[in-house]
């Protein structure tokens, strides 16, 4: 596992944004990527992460779908409401991976999606590929 | 004048002299012998008349007691018959004739006469006298014959007046002499009539005729009468009046009217008789038909029938009844003529050329005169061919009814028995008729009674029909039918009984076991426990049971002959608009639908749930009915038996249920998510420890570590199970379906858990059966299943033992076969090997495993229409068996209501 983020290819930083309401879990995925070189700004709940999307302008947000308040999919509606923002890609980390709620989120326009537990490679090989269209 | 007799002269003289002169007178003459009587007075001359008869009288005009013709007028009252000489001393012509006028036959004068001229004289006088007596006699005669004459004689003058008549005219014309004397001939006749008798009588010119004609009688009434006229003339030729002979021919006339009559009404008789009647002449020759004999054999007109008989023989042809043909001198009048009497002989008539046949019978006779010479030959027809037919229906009929398998009897108005068919003595048991005939019915019957009361029950409504006991001749007794009717005359005269009589003791002895099979098979669908209605094509329920009535809560009278749905109390109908057909509202409504489309179709639909009864505002009422409709023959008429089944409690309780396992499912999905996040945390926290990203590890530090590592893993792995299943059985999965080459499925298994087999030192070996098509699956699910069998295998096979993964055909599926030589399954074990949490218990293994594994498989695997199968033996090996079919899931089985296919798997016991 860790030959596999030390092999990675050097990028440059890419700014990830973290919305999700499990510190513990924000914490765990914070401390992985940012030892995988990406800097993290995070935020607890849809607004707080629509505050920080607009102030930060990542690169990509994680988008969890449980959370109190506005929920991922709420979050997702306004991002792609905000045209300055909409264009920021959206991993959904979901721990439910019910088809019809990634339709929906796939008509709002996530890049892609991961579920709980998930696989923190596989997690990076998404985030590394969503980029790469960029 | 002969002198064989004497004279006997009587002389009334007064003077004695002329007196002596006379009888000296007398001696000298030639008239023989006298005998002279004196008498000087006309009393004496009277009296001596008194005593004697004389043949001439002398007679002195002078006498002392009588003068002149006064003497004559007593003389001759005294004695008319004897002829007076009158003597006289007078010339007196006038005396003379005055004397002839009354009667003296001479007159002579005194002093003239001698003895020749008194001779002359006197045999004058006896002469005119006789002569006179001879035409007074005629006379007499003529008017005896006048009067007494059976026919009135009129004599009328040259004024036609009358004049003379005799007494039979008077009563012919009911007339009194007054009311005739004078009276005019014109007037005794009807004008027309008398017109008629003045036109022949010119005619005729005077000549006698003769004419029948009317006459007026004295009561105006008038009568037929014959006369004979004649007229009467003088020496010159005058007519000096008329002779009319009359007969009262009104009775003549009434007789011959009459007889005319009596010969019309014979011949109409004779003519319209029925019966033909022809009458010959000894020669054979046919002289009068009536009509029903000519139309018998066929003729038109009496002229074609008025031939001799030998000349018919080429117009019929006449036989026997027994087919003999008969020649012309056998045929009926020729043996009459022969003298034969016939009578009612039957013969066959065939005419030639009309190609009809009849069958006549003939009678006949000679009829002779009274002294028994024959005059005619008389032959009666009768035409018998209907009668004839008649009498063979009727043996026909006879043998009919004798040959009938019912038993036909005729009893007469007392009731006794006059004739019984062959079956009837059948059934009571006797073997001849003359057994039963002339005994009373009622000995036939158990009751005496009831035969009485069916007897006159027929006898007085001239039918009856019913059952009775009938008693054997061997005294057993059997029920027979019997229908019985009155025979009656033409004239609506009752003549006997007739009954025809059947034995229904088996027949009815059926009749009561089907009524009470019937009886029973009514019980049995009044007491079903499901709600059972026969309903006609019509949409009108015919029978409804008890169930029914429970179900609708209406009784049976407002149930028959409504529409269904409206006795299970739906409104649907009720309260369609009005622009809606009756069609519109009931066409949603599945019962009816159930009920319509198989009174169509014939075919039966069963089980089917639903709510039918809609509610005032439309929306459904309990009950949830069970229907299952069948359609059935009935009367001959298409019906459908609807059977209901309330299932509304357990519907419910089927929902409850649902909902129970709706909220079960959510929890469980809920929890399983629930318990995703905070093992996220864990696991990425662990790992980031445990690939030292956080800092260089002890080798204890990383075993603790890999401890923690591999339970996450677990607990993640045991978490998805319990998901997986949860979705899996809550149908929620959907499937992706691919055709997959089964090498590849097979091969990726095998890859994937040969380092675990590896590990576990259990030699995985896979078996592909070459060419095998592909298969339309889902491969992750696919995958899923297999490596859990194959886990499972290398789970429970010990050490050195083996596994094997193999795929091939089996009939038209596809069989995934995993096999293990391990520890096998409990027999009993096997049955419930694939349901939740089920785990074998292994005295001293302890297998790890939510025991959901298996249960998870068979769904997956019946998800694509599949099927699985185990073979085990106890520390031999296990066999799981995989069969799929190539095509993947059937529509059908993703077509289930998601609800029904949970609850089926539910009940399934899964």
């Amino acid at each position: 596992m860790l030959g596999l983020f030390k092999a990675k290819k050097k990028v440059a930083q890419i700014k990830i944004l973290v919305v999700d309401d499990e510190p513990d879990l924000v914490s765990t995925v914070e401390y992985r990527l940012k030892f995988a070189n990406c800097s993290v700004v995070t935020a607890t709940n849809g607004h707080q992460g629509l505050e920080r999307a607009a102030a930060e302008k990542p690169d990509l947000i994680l988008l969890d779908t449980n959370m109190p308040g506005m929920n991922g999919h709420e979050m997702l509606e306004c991002l792609r409401a905000d045209p300055a923002l909409k264009n920021i890609p959206v991993i959904m980390v979901t721990a439910r991976c019910e088809p019809q709620d990634i339709a929906a989120a796939s008509a709002r326009g996530i890049s892609d999606y991961v579920t709980k537990p998930f696989d923190f490679a596989q997690l990076m090989d998404k985030i590394h590929a969503v980029l790469k269209d960029r | 004048m002969s002198s064989s007799r004497p004279l006997h002269v009587l002389i009334v003289e007064d003077d004695r002299m002329d007196c002596l002169l006379l009888e000296r007178l007398l001696a000298r003459s030639a008239l023989g012998t006298c005998q002279v009587q004196k008498a000087d007075r006309l009393a004496a001359a009277l009296e001596r008349l008194q005593g004697q008869v004389f043949d001439v009288i002398l007679l002195d005009l002078g006498l002392p007691d009588s003068q002149g013709m006064d003497s004559v007028v007593q003389l001759q009252a005294q004695t008319s018959q004897t002829p007076i000489i009158v003597l006289s001393g007078l010339d007196d012509a006038d005396v003379a004739t005055q004397a002839v006028q009354i009667g003296v036959q001479d007159y002579l004068i005194k002093g003239q006469v001698d003895a020749s001229l008194l001779e002359r004289a006197i045999r004058y006088a006896l002469e005119r006298k006789k002569a006179e007596r001879q035409l007074q006699a005629a006379e007499w005669r003529y008017r005896t014959i006048f009067e007494n004459s059976a026919v009135a004689i009129m004599m009328a003058d040259e004024q036609q007046r009358l004049v003379s008549w005799n007494q039979f005219t008077e009563q012919l014309l009911g007339c009194c002499p007054e009311q005739l004397r004078g009276r005019k001939v014109e007037s005794l006749y009807p004008p027309q009539e008398w017109e008629r008798i003045r036109e022949v009588s010119l005619r005729r010119k005077g000549m006698e005729h003769h004419l029948e004609t009317r006459m007026i009688r004295g009561d105006g009434t008038v009568i037929d009468v014959d006369i004979s006229l004649s007229v009467v003339r003088d020496s010159e030729g005058q007519v000096t009046g008329s002779i009319g002979v009359v007969q009262d021919t009104t009775e003549r006339r009434r007789a011959e009217a009459s007889l005319r009559e009596s010969e019309t009404r014979l011949q109409t008789i004779v003519e319209n008789l029925t019966e033909g009647l022809v009458v010959a002449d000894l020669d054979g020759r046919l002289l009068q038909w009536n009509r029903a004999a000519l139309e018998m054999h066929g003729f038109t007109r009496l002229e074609e029938g008025r031939r001799l008989l030998t000349e018919l023989a080429d117009t019929f042809e006449l036989s026997t009844l027994d087919g003999v043909v008969l020649p012309v001198e056998r045929w009926p009048l020729a043996r009459i003529l022969k003298g034969e009497e016939l009578r009612d002989w039957e013969v066959r008539v065939r005419r030639l050329r009309g190609d009809w046949q009849r069958v006549f019978s003939y009678g006949g006779t000679l009829v002779r005169a009274e002294q028994g010479q024959p005059l005619l030959a008389v032959v009666t027809v009768i035409d018998i061919t209907a009668r004839k037919q008649a009498e063979e229906a009727l043996l026909v009929k006879d043998w009919a009814v004798d040959s009938a398998t019912s038993g036909i009897a005729f009893t007469d108005l007392q009731g006794r028995i006059t004739f019984a068919n062959p079956s009837c003595l059948k059934m009571w048991g006797f073997t001849q008729e003359p057994e039963v005939l002339h005994r009373p019915l009622q000995v036939f019957l158990r009751s005496e009674q009831e035969a009485l009361a069916a007897f006159h029950a027929t006898l007085a409504a001239g039918a009856w029909c019913g059952e009775l006991t009938a008693r054997r001749r061997d005294g057993s007794e059997f029920i027979v039918q019997v229908s019985a009717g009155l025979v009656k005359d033409q004239q609506g005269r009752p003549i006997c009984l007739m009954a025809s009589l059947s034995d229904v003791t088996e027949s009815r002895r059926i009749h009561e076991i089907l009524d009470r099979k019937q009886r029973d098979l009514e019980a049995i669908f009044d007491a079903a426990p499901v709600g059972m209605l026969l309903v006609s094509a019509q949409m009108k329920v015919v029978r409804a049971n008890d169930a029914i009535r429970r179900l609708s809560g209406k009784e049976y009278p407002e149930m028959i002959n409504q529409d269904p749905c409206a006795v299970l109390g739906c409104l649907r109908r009720v309260h369609a608009a009005p622009g809606d057909a009756a069609v519109g509202p009931c066409a949603g409504c599945p019962l009816r639908r159930m009920m319509e489309a198989a009174l169509a179709s014939g075919t039966p639909v069963h089980g089917v749930e639903v709510q039918p009864t809609l509610n005032e505002e439309g929306e459904a009422l309990q009950p949830w009915l069970s229907v299952s409709v069948e359609p059935v023959h009935v009367d001959g008429a298409r019906h459908v038996v609807v059977a209901l089944n309330d299932v509304t409690d357990r519907k419910r309780a089927d929902q409850e249920l649902k909902d129970t396992m709706e909220m079960k499912s959510q929890f469980i999905s809920t929890v399983s998510h629930e318990l995703r996040t905070p093992m996220t945390a864990m696991k990425e926290a662990v790992t980031i420890v445990r690939e030292e990203i956080a800092g260089k590890l002890n080798p204890d530090q990383k075993r603790f570590l890999d401890i923690a590592a591999r339970n996450l893993d677990r607990l993640a792995r045991l978490i998805d199970e319990v998901l997986d299943f949860q979705k899996l059985q809550a149908g929620k999965v959907e499937f992706h379906l691919q055709a997959h080459k089964v090498a590849v499925l097979v091969e990726e298994a095998y890859a994937t858990m040969q380092p675990h087999a590896a590990k576990s030192q259990v030699d995985l070996s896979v078996d592909l059966e070459p060419h095998l098509p592909p298969v339309v699956c889902d491969s992750d699910r696919i995958m899923q299943v297999l490596t859990n069998l194959l886990s499972n295998a290398i789970k429970f096979t010990p050490a050195g033992g083996r596994v094997r993964l193999s795929a091939h055909r089996r009939q038209d599926q596809l069989a995934i076969q995993v096999s293990d030589t391990g520890l096998g399954i409990p027999r009993d074990d096997l049955p419930k090997l694939f349901n939740r949490f089920f785990r074998v218990h292994r005295p001293g293994k302890e297998i790890k495993g939510t025991g959901l594994g298996l249960a998870i498989v068979s769904r997956i695997v019946a998800g694509h229409g599949g099927r699985i199968e185990v073979e085990s033996e106890m520390d031999r090996g296990t066999t799981f068996t995989v069969l799929l079919p190539w095509a993947g899931p059937p529509t059908g089985a993703e077509a289930l209501d998601p609800a029904d296919h949970r609850l089926e798997n539910l009940r399934a016991g899964a």
